[in-house]
């Protein structure tokens, strides 16, 4: 609940229609997703950022970082990454739901 | 306001450092930002490069920054034939990246322009006004602090993230989107031709190249659509695996079966429109940044630098008047858009009528025409080769009319 609150407030003014889409099917379904970047894989080629409409995934230091808090799970990163490395957990509320090998 | 700086270039790419080269010459105090560690490493292209774009600058182009000249190019259709086309438009290199982003960059370097690397910006300034005055910056992810300028130049390429803070519309979406991948090979042995296979199947609404380098090595990549749903992604979601398709391709060419891969990347490039607006009060977007990339090809390296110069020049004037309004930075778009903005807007028109067509017909299209056609098609005159085509099979007209109706 908190995060869907913070989303809600950091997409006061949504950026545009796609984000609202996912947001409010989001909203309905009261379903989380969590974005995991295997990292050994990346390429760092930050394609999945230029796709985010949710500048939810960045360079930090060295390697790509995925900020949930922003993201709306749309998972249009999957889509655009051509290491094929990102995944969406559909369903889990927290990382620590997910098996250590596969973050 | 004190500022440290008259204009904060982001992004030491061929844009930003040609930016920075023009900008500096006339004595402008120029700062360019990149976070990489080292001026064009990682490498995250094919390399190719038309002669005729470097030239217009009248920059000489020193041995050491290309690999190869390339005399001509060679589509293949889907069933294997080959159109070869040569002539001065299709003259050009394959260069090499690590040495030519440096070299470019050293440029502007000599002309009083300031480099560093190794340095994020994280946040774009604003004054209460909302327009951007500065960034804040990380180096080497230590501590932020400040820069200011009165002028931004967002020539971050692909990711763009400043420039979405700074309003621009840089977020991509799939289908205007390619989702590339490519190996350096070796050894391939070819005849200086960059070679252009396309083909539904083999690379859906896109194609794979063959970049010919020195010592028998080649740049062997595929790109395709963001939006194509042909493979399985991670988490069952369909998308299109680039890497998937590309070593299927190596493993039916007789020639790349057995060779040895020296660099394995990928990347994702803009193929779609422009974004709507390039500047702003205080600010502006060039090069891929502002998805200023041919929707046919992918290649951006050229209409990077040629937007720079067209930036900078306005620049140039604004400076003098000390006025870096909306209005006064217009000039810039205005004379992008009357130029090559026409140019990419017919490519991105053959793109999105290219895509309906099938394999068989492009086997068709590319039995039926000539070099020639291929050459006023890539020039925007579509009628004739159109006419040709449809002359034969008539019930493509629905959709290659779509060429003729602008
Ligand atoms: C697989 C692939 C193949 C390609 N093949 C070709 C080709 O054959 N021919 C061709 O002409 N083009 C090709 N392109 C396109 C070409 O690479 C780009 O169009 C070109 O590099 C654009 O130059 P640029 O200066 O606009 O941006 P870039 O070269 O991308 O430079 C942007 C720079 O900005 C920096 N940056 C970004 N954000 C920040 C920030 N917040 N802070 C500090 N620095 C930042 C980046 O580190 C980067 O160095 C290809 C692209 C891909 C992905
Ligand atoms: S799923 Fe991916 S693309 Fe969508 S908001 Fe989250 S990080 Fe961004
Ligand atoms: S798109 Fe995939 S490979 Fe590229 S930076 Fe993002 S996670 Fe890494």
């Amino acid at each position: 609940m908190i995060r869907l609150l913070r989303i809600l407030y950091l997409n006061v003014t949504p950026r545009n229609e796609i984000c609202l889409k996912f947001l409010l099917v989001k909203l309905q379904a009261g379903e989380f997703s969590m974005i995991t970047i295997k990292h050994d894989g990346c390429i760092l080629c930050v394609g999945c950022s230029s796709v985010c409409p949710m500048n939810a995934i960045e360079v930090v230091g060295t390697r790509m970082e995925h900020f949930p808090e922003k993201c709306i799970d749309c998972g249009l990163c999957v889509r655009g990454c051509p290491a094929n490395v990102i995944k969406l957990h559909k369903g889990v509320k927290d990382l620590k739901d997910i098996p250590k090998e596969e973050r | 306001m004190k500022y440290d700086h008259d204009v904060i270039v982001i992004g030491g790419g061929p844009s930003g450092s040609t930016f920075a080269r023009i900008a500096a010459g006339a004595g402008m105090d120029v700062l360019i930002i990149d976070k990489r560690k080292e001026i064009g490493v990682p490498v995250r292209c094919g390399e190719g490069l038309g002669e005729r774009e470097v030239i217009k600058q009248d920059l000489e182009l020193p041995k050491r920054c290309y690999s190869t000249e390339i005399e001509g190019a060679k589509v293949v259709a889907p069933n294997g034939k080959s159109i070869v086309w040569k002539g001065p438009e299709t003259t050009g290199w394959v260069l090499e990246r690590k040495i030519f982003d440096k070299w470019l960059c050293e440029l502007a370097v000599e002309k009083g322009a300031h480099v560093k690397v190794y340095t994020r910006a994280i946040e774009v300034l604003k004054d209460e006004k909302g327009r951007p005055n500065g960034v804040k910056v990380s180096h080497g992810g230590r501590e932020p602090h400040d820069i200011n300028a009165p002028l931004i130049v967002s020539a971050e390429g692909m990711e763009a993230l400043m420039a979405r803070q700074m309003g621009f519309k840089t977020v991509h979406q799939l289908y205007d989107v390619d989702t590339c991948y490519e190996y350096e090979m070796k050894p391939y042995d070819h005849e200086n031709l960059i070679e252009l296979y396309f083909g539904n199947e083999m690379a859906p609404r896109g194609y794979v190249w063959i970049f010919p380098k020195a010592d028998k090595k080649a740049n062997v990549g595929i790109g395709v659509g963001g939006n194509v749903e042909n493979g399985e992604k991670q988490s069952g979601i369909k998308g299109a695996n680039p890497k998937v398709l590309l070593d299927r391709f190596i493993e039916k060419n007789e020639q790349l079966k057995d060779a040895s891969t020296l660099l394995d990347f990928g990347g994702v490039i803009s193929v779609g429109a422009p974004i709507n607006e390039f500047v702003k009060d205080n600010c502006m977007a060039i090069g891929t940044g502002a998805k200023q990339v041919d929707p046919i090809h992918g290649g951006g390296i050229a209409l990077a630098m040629e937007s720079a110069v067209m930036a900078a020049d306005v620049v140039l004037k604004a400076h003098e008047k000390k006025d870096y309004s909306k209005d006064s930075l217009y000039e810039y778009e205005k004379t992008w858009r009357a130029g090559p903005g026409k140019k990419v807007a017919k490519r991105l028109l053959l793109r999105k009528v290219m895509e309906k067509v099938s394999d068989d017909d492009l086997n068709y299209i590319f039995n039926t025409i000539t070099d020639d056609d291929l050459k006023q098609t890539m020039d925007g005159n579509f009628a004739c080769p159109v006419a040709k085509v449809v002359a034969g099979r008539p019930q493509l007209l629905g959709i290659l009319s779509g060429l003729l109706s602008k």
